[in-house]
């Protein structure tokens, strides 16, 4: 019998799960190109993992063929770390394993052998063999069943997959227990205690659940007092399954806050050009008379053209006229023209309810000789409102979709998940208004219930008019969710949910306010990136569900137009 | 006496003639050619009715026709009628409305397709304040439990390899039924093969039925019994989607537990599948001699088909 391993043996193990917990936060980042979503990368991952499995497996015989003569623990040891080492390797090169719930298996195996206050404890199979068993089943067995699973062989399906979800808790009380009855310190045994109890109520809970989906198939049940009584049961268990993926994804949360791309605020969603758009416009500027003189009136004129739906739109026209030799060393102070020859008003207010066409002129009475450049400016609030249609399925009916169409031949991505379910025509949101342009994006067409981690909402805000124009200030932008989904927090900004009174506040929405008016002379475009929570509630009793994602943002406008003039001195005689 | 015996004769004639019809008798229908086709139950959206615009707070009616045209009583079809929340809403409330169908089969008697109508009311809601227009989706799901019933004439040939000197009087061919069983999984063809087989010194035929099922709609096959999954937002627990099975085979006096199926269950993969069912070993003596018995072959599943229609939410300006 291999006596008690050296310090430096324990320093091996607490590195090796260390490096795989650092590994876990990162991830994601390494299984760039693979979202989860398309059906072929899936197969293909899991073809990696099934892969590396095996030579994993393949080692380890060749380990103890080669060093049967060491003794047991010797070669348990090396083959614990071996296993770490070809899954870290894995890892870097290829990002093969992807099952990040597989750290939870091991952690708690790793409390027991770093804190267990056991001197022989690595001489003991009662310790070595469950860590041992939850390795080989976390890193080796489990690939093993993805591919299968994935790859429909045998027959086999989603239930291989759901299956997977309960394979653990066994293992898992296995091990805490032995770590609850071999712990010295009473803290610790308190403390054992409590994870198995709460391991072995889990245990039953999801068991009970997963044999009510299987029940589920026979038929039509009747409600009857029985059913009631097991779908507390289920119910429970959808809790629990829901708990350890907000585990997972709080995980990969925290690693994402380490990868840029995450959290990308650059969305790009669809939006086409409106062939009536809103908002205001100057055109057809033109010089009032052939040539200005010294000492005459100068006029310009433009035509401008006003439309809006339901909101009043009140814009603010004013003039100015810049000398040309005007330098940053000598300023001249622009003069202001006159909007109203009887008025003598340098600002033109046009309330605007529907649509309005109508002159500008403006005019300098006592313009100097010289080259000047008009500026004729129009400013304006205004808003902009586009929904983003978004689907929701169950994710074990999105899988069992997914497994139908490639059983039929048909390659199984969202879209075809889609017209699966006849859904042919995926209306595009067309453009609301004017200047800005508004986009949405979020995370995949279909989103899969319950959500591993959270679905993105993303807003893009973008100054939609070239021609010398720009967004003076934004000055809140609006996220609707539809109840039960929240917004969770965003990049940059905080979002603040209104009530009813706010303006803005629709039925069936949770509204976020994001107020921003740090946000000025925009010239090109914002964007926000905010996550989302939803649960299975968001469901609606039919195969998809449809909803709409709503942003609304308020925005001044500065339309601009500059005229070149120059006016000439009398000639004398 | 002859005036009363001409008077006889012709009352005769037109006794013996009057009932003689002059055209060639009607061929009777029989049940078995009710079951053909690939339709089963058709929904259609009265395209017509709904119309593609409308201004907010328009009230209109969507229709959704929903028509048996096989032979096949269906007692559990679900009917489900989905709205884009928020957008558009039945005038008596609420964005989805569901409805449980019964729909009769044709019979000889009755070859009319029973359908239903389905009219709704449909209010359009307010789009938001700054948009011109919105497009929503109105989607219809149907989910039925249906089944097929495959006929035909099977020869039992008890001297397969002929070393025999009795006069055959039929012969083993495969029946082609590419014209369907009325709903959209049919047996396209079934390969009929004769095995003998040897136990205790008797020589017993073990007739083997290769049957080639083919799903020809455009909808989900699915383990019949599962409606209520089906047309509900549940996930489908495993192994039902492209399931269905067969619930009855009949050849000469014997019945499904006479034959030994393998699979033992129907699985679609690329819309088709093969299920093997061969007789069970000392049913038919050598000594019976060839002959030829009708084949009926009755399989169950379920079916989900939907549709979607665009509508269009002007803004009334």
């Amino acid at each position: 019998m291999a006596g008690v391993i050296n310090n430096k043996s324990d320093f091996f193990y607490l590195l090796a799960f260390l490096l795989a917990i650092g590994l876990w936060f990162v991830d994601t980042p390494w299984i760039s190109g693979f979202d989860g979503v398309d059906f072929k990368g899936w197969q293909s991952v899991s073809l990696t993992k099934f892969l590396i499995s095996v030579a994993t497996l393949a080692a380890i015989i060749i380990l103890f063929l080669l060093l049967k003569n060491l003794g047991k623990f010797e070669i348990n040891k090396i083959a614990v770390q071996l296993i770490f080492a070809i899954q870290i390797a894995a890892y870097l090169l290829v990002g093969g394993m992807k099952n990040t719930a597989a750290i939870l298996h091991i952690l708690i195996p790793g409390l027991i052998v770093f804190f267990v206050e056991q001197p022989d404890k690595f001489s003991d199979d009662n310790f070595l063999k469950p860590l041992n068993l939850l390795l080989f089943i976390d890193f080796i067995l489990l690939p093993l069943i993805d591919f299968v699973s994935v790859s429909g062989w045998f027959g086999s399906g989603s239930v291989l997959l759901r299956g997977i979800r309960y394979y653990a808790y066994p293992y898992l009380i296995y091990t805490v227990a032995s770590g609850a009855t071999r712990a010295e310190n009473s803290w610790l045994k308190i403390i054992f205690s409590l994870i198995l109890l709460f391991f072995c109520t889990a245990m039953i809970v999801s068991v009970s659940g997963a044999n009510l989906v299987v029940l589920n198939k026979i038929g039509t049940a009747n409600i009857n007092d029985f059913t009631k009584a097991t779908n507390v049961f289920k119910d429970a268990a959808e809790f629990w399954m829901i708990f350890q993926l907000n585990i997972i994804s709080g995980g990969q949360k925290f690693a994402a806050m380490f990868d840029p791309n995450t959290y990308n605020t650059n969305y790009e969603g669809t939006q086409e050009e409106t062939e009536d758009p809103q908002g205001v416009f100057l055109k057809k500027y033109d010089l009032g008379d052939l040539k200005y003189y010294e000492g005459n009136q100068v006029y310009v004129w433009a035509i401008l053209e006003a439309k809006t739906l339901e909101n009043r739109l009140d814009i603010e026209v004013r003039c100015t006229a810049k000398a040309d030799d005007s330098t940053e060393e000598e300023p001249i102070p622009p003069i202001e023209g006159v909007l109203d020859d009887k008025t003598k008003a340098k600002v033109m207010k046009i309330p605007v309810y529907s649509g309005v066409t109508t002159n500008v002129i403006c005019i300098f009475d006592s313009l100097k000789a010289g080259e000047y450049e008009i500026n004729i400016t129009a400013d304006f609030d205004f808003g902009a409102d586009l929904p983003k249609r978004i689907f929701l399925m169950h994710k074990d009916r999105v899988m069992s979709d997914r497994l139908y169409l490639a059983q039929q031949g048909t390659d199984p991505t969202p879209e075809n998940i889609l017209i699966k379910n006849n859904i042919n025509e995926i209306a595009e949101d067309e453009s609301s208004t004017g200047p800005v342009l508004l986009q949405i994006s979020s995370d995949p067409l279909i989103w899969e219930i319950p959500y591993s981690g959270n679905p993105f909402f993303g807003v893009k805000v973008e100054n939609n008019w070239d021609a010398g124009t720009k967004v003076k200030q934004i000055k809140d932008i609006y996220l609707k969710v539809p109840e039960p989904m929240v917004v969770v927090g965003c990049t940059q900004f905080d979002p603040v949910k209104v009530g009813g009174s706010d303006p803005q506040a629709e039925n069936g929405y949770n509204t976020y306010r994001i107020d921003t008016p740090s946000l000025i002379d925009v010239e090109e475009a914002i964007a926000v990136g905010c996550p989302l929570s939803v649960n299975a509630n968001s469901l609606d009793s039919e195969p998809v569900t449809r909803r709409f994602i709503k942003a609304h943002v308020d925005y001044s406008y500065n339309l601009e137009v500059k005229i070149p003039i120059e006016v000439e001195k009398l000639a004398t005689i | 006496m002859r005036q009363f015996s001409f008077i006889l004769i012709i009352l005769l004639s037109i006794f013996l003639f009057g009932c003689t019809s002059t055209t060639p008798a009607k061929n009777i229908k029989l049940e078995k050619d009710l079951y053909k086709g690939t339709s089963g139950v058709l929904m259609d959206i009265y395209q017509d009715k709904i119309p593609s615009e409308v201004y907010e707070g328009e009230t209109f009616d969507i229709v959704v026709k929903v028509d048996n045209k096989g032979p096949y009583k269906v007692d559990n079809a679900d009917l489900l009628i989905s709205l884009d929340k928020g957008f558009m809403s039945f005038r008596s409330g609420g964005y989805i409305k569901s409805g449980a169908l019964t729909l009769e089969g044709k019979t000889v008697f009755n070859e009319f397709d029973d359908f239903r109508i389905v009219s709704e009311s449909v209010t359009s809601g307010q789009i938001d304040p700054l948009k011109e227009s919105q497009n929503t989706l109105m989607l219809t799901t149907l989910c039925y439990d249906y089944k097929g019933i495959a006929v035909g004439d099977v020869c039992v040939d008890t001297d397969p390899y002929n070393t025999g000197t009795m006069k055959k009087i039929c012969e083993v061919t495969p029946l082609s039924l590419s014209d369907g069983q009325g709903g959209p999984l049919s047996i396209s063809d079934i390969e009929v093969r004769m095995l003998i087989d040897q136990p205790g010194g008797q020589t017993y035929i073990r007739p083997q039925l290769k049957i080639h099922f083919l799903h020809q709609g455009t909808g989900t096959i699915m383990k019949a019994g599962n409606t209520n999954i089906a047309c509900s937002g549940k996930p489908f627990p495993n192994g039902i989607q492209s399931r269905a099975a067969i619930i009855d085979l009949k050849l000469s006096q014997y019945g499904l537990s006479d034959f030994e199926c393998f699979p033992n269950e129907i699985i679609l993969i690329g819309n088709e599948d093969t299920i093997t069912c061969t007789l069970k070993s000392g049913r038919i003596n050598k000594n019976r001699g060839t002959f030829k018995s009708p084949l009926t072959i009755t399989y169950a599943y379920g079916y989900v088909s939907s549709l979607s229609k665009e509508i269009k939410i002007k803004k009334l300006l």
